[in-house]
């Protein structure tokens, strides 16, 4: 177990330089540099060719490119992320500040992804073909065709906006007290319009392993004892179609990144999506790649964690040393 | 089917039925018995209809700004109102539908492409190609697709060109892995062994022996493609990203609702647009989904 994580790991350390690699390259055929970024066009006639070259000097950008990512990749050994070219502060701070704010709208997209999704899958599984099989199944097509910034909007127009039941965006009530309820508050629709895929598709998937499981010599076996249903369904059933669901479940994470972009734009929320939109814009190229390098650990992270998860709960699977 | 195999007169009678049709009417027969697949294709023509011949259906100019008719509500001379800037929303809701499924078609064309030959390739081949495009398909899935999209769309600039490319550009990973899998599994069939001993050369059996037994997964995946490419255009565009403003498209029709003031009050400028994109990609998927259940009949799901 412990070599195969071992392995896992450093398996990861190639792709993890691949994407740092083909971002870098991506802006190095960018036209443009962030110095036009520095320079409105209204100021080009005050500067001069020499400012120009000092800029350009001092951030670091006169130098070849190969140079200049192996500069990256030598202070990234150093934990060194450098500095934002556009919010003068650290990109390593910049990060953490930003990632404080996404990882509960991310966590709690996620959670209620699993308890509701999960729990919705049982229950209609186990009514197949009922008139609730055929609504939620049908409800849950829809909302997995649903984008985050469709369901965004719609969720901040009906239920802020019509109804009035939640803030319309915003971390917390401005000026008022920063308690834990008010941030609670303001969390619940952003997450939950973040979480209508995670719902619908973790549904789908948790409904047809228990189909799957039912069908099982074993659990007619259980039933033939007589035990009561009850054991049967959730002890025999439900246990075993959670272990393919768990794969699903830990492989949700790019898609809430993603997801991310978009809500946390509608809902004025200052998190990572936001930070890497205006890096983008601003052509904010340490911040790109810190945030690109960030987005690559943890999707990585979280796909070795599944599997380690998988073997945690699956006695069948074991993994050679 | 479990219900029709009861009866043995029934099975003689299908089967005589089978023999005298081709498969694509034995494929039309089973979509057709999908009822909602059937209403979703009826309601996409419709769409595309009218996004392809969208003149007939406006007479205003999706461009044309009239300062005296700004942001007005839905009324008998303009459908879904007006913009902040006095543009018809009805026309821009048709002429952006064009844009869209433009972007979709065609983006969901490149992806198909580049995955069916990196697929076939690596499927048939094996060995160093096979690992060398798996490991770069590992790495373009492992990023969330819309922050790669957001960072391209950044360098490369906006536009029709660029939005279709880059969505294209980036979807084929999925395309791939299905297509490989699917040679994987044919190249080693008596029917491929026959072709290669009769000394036929590799694109041949790749493309004339090998590629016509996918085509059935593929249509599944080039709709589901289609779909999740005019997605990614709407994405880009509402984060204005993507195809740039005047002309309009669903995405940056939306981009309207994030202003709050017109989120609140003037839900005509947006709604249109949303309930347009919804439609249309539920109506995708579904025929998407018909289209897996007509051409595969081992699918269970």
């Amino acid at each position: 177990m412990g070599g195969y994580i071992l392995r896992r790991l450093l398996i990861n350390i190639p792709v993890l330089f691949l994407v740092t690699f083909l971002v870098f390259s991506l802006i190095e055929i960018a036209p443009g540099d962030v110095v036009d970024y520095f320079i409105s066009p209204d100021m080009m006639q005050y500067t001069t060719e020499e400012d120009i070259q000092r800029l350009r000097e001092r951030t670091g950008l006169d130098q070849p490119f190969l140079v200049r990512y192996g500069k990256w990749l030598g202070r990234l050994a150093q934990g060194d992320l450098g500095y934002s070219f556009v919010e003068s502060q650290r990109v390593d701070e910049l990060i953490v500040a930003h990632m404080k704010n996404t990882l509960p709208l991310m966590g709690a997209a996620w959670l209620m992804g699993v308890v509701f999704g999960i729990s919705l899958g049982v229950f209609v599984g186990l009514r197949q073909y009922s008139v609730w099989d055929f609504s939620l199944t049908g409800l849950s097509f829809l909302g997995l065709s649903v984008p985050a910034f469709i369901s965004g909007i719609l969720g901040l127009y009906i239920f802020s906006v019509r109804l009035g039941w939640f803030p319309a965006g915003g971390m917390r009530t401005a000026g008022g007290d920063s308690s834990l309820g008010d941030a609670l508050y303001h969390l619940v629709l952003p997450a939950a319009t973040l979480a209508v895929m995670d719902i619908a598709r973790n549904m789908r998937y948790m409904r047809f392993a228990m189909l799957e499981v039912l069908n099982q010599d074993y659990i007619t076996t259980a039933r033939a004892k007589g035990l009561r249903p009850r054991l049967v369904h959730y002890r025999h059933a439900m246990r075993n179609a959670l272990l393919p669901v768990i794969t699903i479940v830990g492989l949700s994470l790019p898609q809430l990144v993603a997801g991310a972009v978009f809500i946390e734009t509608i809902y004025s929320w200052r998190g990572m999506g936001s930070l890497y939109l205006n890096a983008v814009s601003g052509r904010d190229y340490p911040v790109i790649m810190g945030v690109n390098l960030v987005f690559a650990v943890m999707v990585l992270g979280a796909n070795l964690l599944t599997d380690i998860a998988y073997s945690a709960v699956d006695p069948r699977v074991r993994f050679e040393d | 089917m479990e219900s029709l195999t009861n009866n043995a007169a029934q099975v003689v009678q299908i089967e005589a039925k089978a023999r005298i049709e081709t498969p694509t009417q034995i494929a039309w027969r089973r979509f057709k018995r999908h009822r909602l697949a059937l209403i979703s294709l009826i309601v996409l023509v419709i769409i595309m209809v009218m996004a392809a011949a969208a003149p007939l259906f406006t007479r205003y100019d999706p461009n044309e700004m009239s300062l005296r008719d700004r942001a007005l509500a839905p009324n008998s001379e303009h459908w879904f109102g007006t913009d902040n800037l006095g543009r018809d929303m009805w026309a821009r809701t048709v002429y952006g539908g064009r844009i869209s499924l433009q972007v979709g078609l065609a983006a969901a064309l490149i992806s198909t492409v580049i995955g069916v030959i990196l697929g076939a390739v690596s499927g048939y081949y094996g060995r160093l190609i096979d690992m060398v495009i798996m490991r770069i398909t590992d790495v373009v899935m492992t990023f969330p697709p819309i922050i790669i999209m957001l960072t391209v769309a950044a360098i490369a600039g906006t536009g029709l060109t660029n939005v279709i490319l880059i969505i294209g550009g980036l979807r084929w990973p999925a395309t791939t892995r299905l297509v490989r899998g699917q040679y994987l599994s044919l190249k080693n069939q008596e029917f491929v062994l026959a072709a290669r001993t009769m000394g036929l050369p590799d694109w041949i059996i790749i493309m004339r022996h090998i590629l016509p037994n996918v085509m059935a997964p593929l249509m599944a995946n080039v709709t589901f493609a289609v779909s999740a490419a005019i997605l990614a255009e709407a994405g880009l565009s509402f984060l204005g990203m993507g195809i740039p403003l005047p002309t309009p498209t669903w995405g940056n029709i939306m981009e309207n609702a994030r202003s709050l003031a017109i989120l609140q009050d003037k839900p005509w400028m947006w709604m249109p647009a949303a309930i347009a994109t919804l439609t249309t990609v539920l109506c995708i998927n579904f025929v998407g989904d018909g289209l897996r259940d007509a051409l595969d009949p081992q699918q269970i799901m």
